[in-house]
């Protein structure tokens, strides 16, 4: 092996706990981000692994009813709010928009260290509330029954509340990054999609995310004061608070796929060498997506007793949102369509993607036809729809764009056979525990049910063995991962092939990312060989 | 037809990936940025196929949306954690629901406490049931048998426990179930009717009868102890404190216990607040 | 990035944040309207408790505050920036006066209308703390284009309350 090169990059160009701590580079930040929301994924992994061990048996299998209640609230707070919302923007988002930008840093660098801290201090009093007691509510705490639970409720609240604000102050930073930072030559309909799906992610966070902060503090006030608004009793009503919350957080299960739909569109054309196949059409459907997902959220209330209307509109808004995902998925086909195909770890997590998310999102065209959604609700079909697309969606979006973007932040590449063993194993584990999930419900297995019929008993284990197939397959990946970092840092510049700018950089870039402002010549994505460009 | 949509997706892309790969000195593609005719057709040919998927739901909703003039109506009443029935001539049943076959049938559902749902998964039926207002659900089933009550909607401890029974019978079945059920309780005697609601009112979730405390204090030992209250007083456990515990439990807090206990007003008659006073003096 | 993009770009920030509080509020909004529905009576009567004089204060002092920032703005004046605090601290001042009265009797945010009442005008309340906060800190250690994005914010404020005032205060 030749002698290590130490060449001066972003992580040795300033050294000591201070520049890390106190760092305004939005690369550092990225990096603490990243291990940041690696940990929560690990603490939901685990509870996520209990619920499976406990539902091995119906009735008691390792914990009681009231710990098992308070489990899987958690398994939903911690995945939700701390890993799948922020994951993809704020670690790879962070790292990786200025440089395609051609831009130096972010609009606000300070501001985004400052969200950086408010996310830890959401994430303590999140952790707070679960060891002081718990909350058993659910991650959708429908009143009345959080209003009059006991448990940490208030607490949670406030994390929650907490954490939304980072949420919103990261938003903003990447929204007005975009309009105010790309490089010269460098228009809206030349900026790589990935830009694209975080403008649309952003939107919809600055947008959306108050809405439940207010929520949270009507939550707060019914809990603390018996204000009323959601007690049937003193004049409210509890389906208001559905409708609140729902609100919310049906457009922010879009800000969970459009950053990793961005990230497939990014690998496709990179391992496909071929330009992206239809640009606009895929920038407009993310537009699409962003606005009409903020029109369906009462296709979470079917049954709940809203209006017979307002139940028709609802389904047939979610039939709609449909399509643009439909655009997308067909626009990477056409990418792949005669071109040359490389089978790296990112493109396997890009298949990988593309076949699972389309699962997910049929499943939930079944859920929007409203005489099935009747049968279907509050049962382990909605259960598997949504980590088809939360996990066989975003997690390995996230796990693609990881691989992808690995040499450019750490300068090291992973071990490739490593990755692909690792792959197999998520695929296969994931597959196992998740489809089965959807014969459990549409056989009529409840969600956030204890114990259970005996009959369901067969598919509950088989899930429960699928887990920990996934589980080691998602260890191994840390474990390559982690066992890269002690190589030298020998990572080309472009490992890929890539015609974004951050190919143009160092492996790892410099604190500064450009030696000089770059000026936008090519349209990213464009193999054309250099003189036929335009 | 999902499966349709799935093979449309996956079945070209297993083509591409394996007819496209990259193959040693051959990387050059060609240019091909998009093609609008193409956007279009794959815009508006899935839109047109769900708007039929989303007709077929709408139609088969609004059907069961209908509810006849004429319906058998049956209340329904949630709370953490049983459910309880009663029928039009007075009969009451807890966790066990009977209706005649080929009869139209309207619950007429509200909860005691926290938003619950009522879930018969082999009849594809379904309905959250809300404190302080009534939901509908309606139904008519052409076939006897045997079907599980689930509730879907969490509502803490007991979620996955209040199991009840569906019991569709034949139309003679049906009335004698119906006057089993009310002599069954006039003959039974006080202290085993008191049993029977003790295990089947939700007693039995906050207090045992061993002596562990739980939620609510153990019966075991209760009657003719002498308690402090929270307010100070100092009372008798006697037959007066027993029913005023059971009806207005508000008005009878002790010191150390949370006020988790509902009001049994309304839910229990006369004869069933006597007939667990009954049981619990048996609580020695 | 010139010194014209950056102020620029925070200009944008300064709106998008703006959209962001319109939502919080828009939430309170809404909820209150549907209660309000359902209890027309009870609010009506409720509302005769709060002290329209202070809530014209209240109007009159944030209206003033934004006027006077709008000058700071454009004459560049510390005492624009000072009499906007006063604004500021007397609208605060007034609003408490109104608690007061209101608390005293019983009135508590366990009934519906005075949950909304203090849910509504303390989360603006507050947002006004933080608005004297910021104008503190521009009057103390000098400002440039920055009061113009202040300026905004405090013109959001003024506009919500215009529209909690009849809400809350006057008969519908």
């Amino acid at each position: 092996m030749a002698a290590r090169k130490r060449f001066p990059n972003y992580l040795n160009q300033s050294r000591g706990w201070r520049s890390w701590l106190l760092t305004t580079d939005h690369k550092r930040i990225a990096v603490m981000y990243l291990v940041a929301v690696l940990t929560a994924f690990l603490v939901g992994g685990i509870f996520a692994m209990l619920i499976r061990i406990e539902h091995l048996t119906p009735g008691q299998t390792i914990m009681t009813a009231e710990q098992y209640n308070r489990v899987f609230t958690m398994h939903g707070v911690v995945m939700v709010f701390l890993f799948v919302i922020p994951a993809i923007p704020v670690s790879l988002g962070n790292f990786v928009l200025p440089l395609m930008l051609g831009a130096k840093d972010l609009a606000f660098p300070r501001l985004n260290l400052a969200a950086f801290y408010v996310y830890l201090l959401g994430a303590l009093f999140t952790i707070t509330a679960m060891v002081t007691g718990g909350v058993d509510t659910g991650w959708t705490f429908y009143t009345p029954y959080s209003t009059t639970t006991h448990g940490s409720v208030g607490l949670m609240t406030m994390g929650l509340f907490i954490l939304g604000i980072s949420s919103v102050i990261t938003a903003i930073n990447f929204m007005v990054t975009i309009h105010q930072m790309r490089a010269p030559g460098m228009g809206w309909f030349e900026m790589p999609l990935f830009c694209w799906g975080i403008y649309a992610t952003s939107v919809i966070q600055v947008l959306a995310t108050p809405v439940l902060g207010i929520t949270l503090v009507l939550l707060l006030m019914e809990r603390v004061f018996q204000m009323g608004i959601f007690d049937s009793r003193l004049g409210g009503d509890p389906i208001l608070f559905q409708h609140f919350f729902w609100f919310y957080a049906h457009p922010v299960v879009y800000v969970m796929i459009l950053p990793g739909m961005a990230i497939i569109s990014e690998i496709i054309p990179t391992f496909s060498r071929k330009t992206i196949f239809g640009y606009k059409a895929i920038a407009y459907s993310t537009l699409a997506i962003a606005g009409i997902g903020f029109l369906v959220w009462g296709h979470h209330m079917f049954v709940a007793g809203q209006s017979e209307l307002a139940t028709v509109i609802f389904s047939l808004l979610t039939f709609l949102v449909a399509i643009p995902s439909g655009v997308k998925v067909f626009n990477w086909l056409a990418t792949m369509y005669r071109g040359s195909i490389s089978f790296e770890a990112p493109m396997l997590y890009a298949i990988v993607f593309i076949l699972l998310f389309g699962i997910g999102g049929l499943a939930g065209l079944f859920l929007g036809a409203l005489s099935v959604d009747v049968h279907l609700h509050d049962t382990y079909f909605v259960v598997a729809h949504f980590h088809f697309v939360m996990m066989g969606g975003t997690v390995m979006a996230f796990l693609g764009g990881l691989h992808y973007w690995w040499p450019k932040m750490t300068g090291r590449m992973y071990s490739e056979k490593a990755a692909r063993v690792a792959c197999a194993l998520i695929f296969v584990g994931f597959n196992m525990t998740f489809l089965t999930q959807f014969v459990l419900g549409s056989r009529g297995m409840p969600r956030r049910y204890y114990t259970y019929l005996n009959q369901f008993q067969p598919l509950h284990a088989f899930s429960t063995f699928g887990s920990w197939v996934l589980g080691l397959g998602l260890f191994v990946v840390l474990a390559y991962l982690l066992a890269s970092l002690r190589k030298p840092m020998d990572a080309p510049g472009n490992p890929w092939g890539g015609t974004t700018l951050e190919w143009t950089t160092q492996s790892p870039p410099l604190s500064e990312n450009f030696v000089e402002p770059p000026v936008a010549e090519r349209l990213p994505y464009d193999y054309r060989p250099a003189e036929t460009s335009a | 037809m999902s499966v349709f949509f799935l093979a449309s997706v996956a079945v070209p892309m297993a083509f591409f990936l394996w007819k496209y790969r990259r193959r040693p000195g051959q990387s050059a593609t060609p240019h091909i940025t998009g093609n609008w005719k193409l956007e279009v057709a794959w815009t508006v040919i899935p839109l047109v196929l769900v708007l039929i998927v989303f007709t077929r739901g709408l139609s088969g909703y609004l059907d069961a949306q209908e509810t006849p003039a004429q319906a058998l109506e049956i209340q329904v009443t949630a709370q953490k954690w049983q459910w309880q029935f009663e029928y039009p001539d007075g009969t009451e049943s807890v966790n066990e629901l009977h209706v005649p076959v080929n009869t139209p049938v309207r619950l007429m559902m509200s909860s005691e406490d926290v938003i619950h749902d009522f879930f018969v998964p082999d009849l594809r039926i379904k309905r959250d049931v809300l404190p302080d207002r009534y939901s509908q659900l309606s139904f008519d089933i052409p076939q006897t048998g045997l079907h599980a009550v689930e509730c879907s909607q969490y509502c803490g401890k007991g979620h996955s426990s209040i199991i009840a029974k569906l019991y569709v019978d034949t139309e003679p079945q049906y009335e004698e179930w119906l006057k089993k059920g009310l002599e069954a309780e006039k003959k039974m005697p006080l202290g085993k009717l008191g049993k029977k609601l003790y295990d089947t009112k939700g007693c039995s979730t906050c207090h045992s009868l061993d002596g562990t405390r739980e939620d609510g204090p153990s019966w075991k030992g209760l009657y003719g102890r002498t308690n402090q209250m929270a307010d100070g007083r100092v009372l008798k456990v006697d037959e007066n404190y027993l029913r005023r515990a059971i009806l207005e439990p508000n008005s009878m807090l002790l010191p150390d216990y949370a006020p988790l206990m509902p009001t049994f007003q309304g839910s229990l008659r006369d004869r069933e607040v006597r007939a667990l006073i009954e049981f619990i003096k048996a609580q020695q | 990035m010139t010194d014209g993009d950056s102020s620029e770009a925070a200009r944008i920030g300064m709106w998008l944040f703006l959209a962001a509080e319109i939502m919080l509020f828009g939430g309170l909004f809404v909820g209150f309207a549907l209660i309000r529905m359902r209890h027309e009576e009870a609010f009506a009567a409720a509302r005769l408790h709060l002290h329209r004089s202070l809530g014209f204060l209240c109007s009159l002092a944030m209206l003033s505050g934004s006027l006077s920032i709008a000058m700071a703005a454009e004459r560049a004046k510390r005492r624009f920036l000072v009499a906007t605090l006063l604004c500021g601290v007397v609208f605060l001042a007034a609003l408490g006066f109104d608690y007061a009265s209101v608390v005293a009797p019983g009135f508590r945010p366990s009934q519906l209308f005075f949950g909304f009442y203090f849910v509504m005008t303390g989360l603006h309340g507050l947002h006004v703390l933080g608005g004297i906060a910021v104008v503190a800190w521009l009057a103390v250690r000098g400002y440039g284009r920055r009061i113009e994005l202040a300026g905004l914010y405090w013109h959001m404020l003024t506009l919500l309350w215009i529209f909690l005032f009849p809400l809350l205060y006057l008969a519908a």
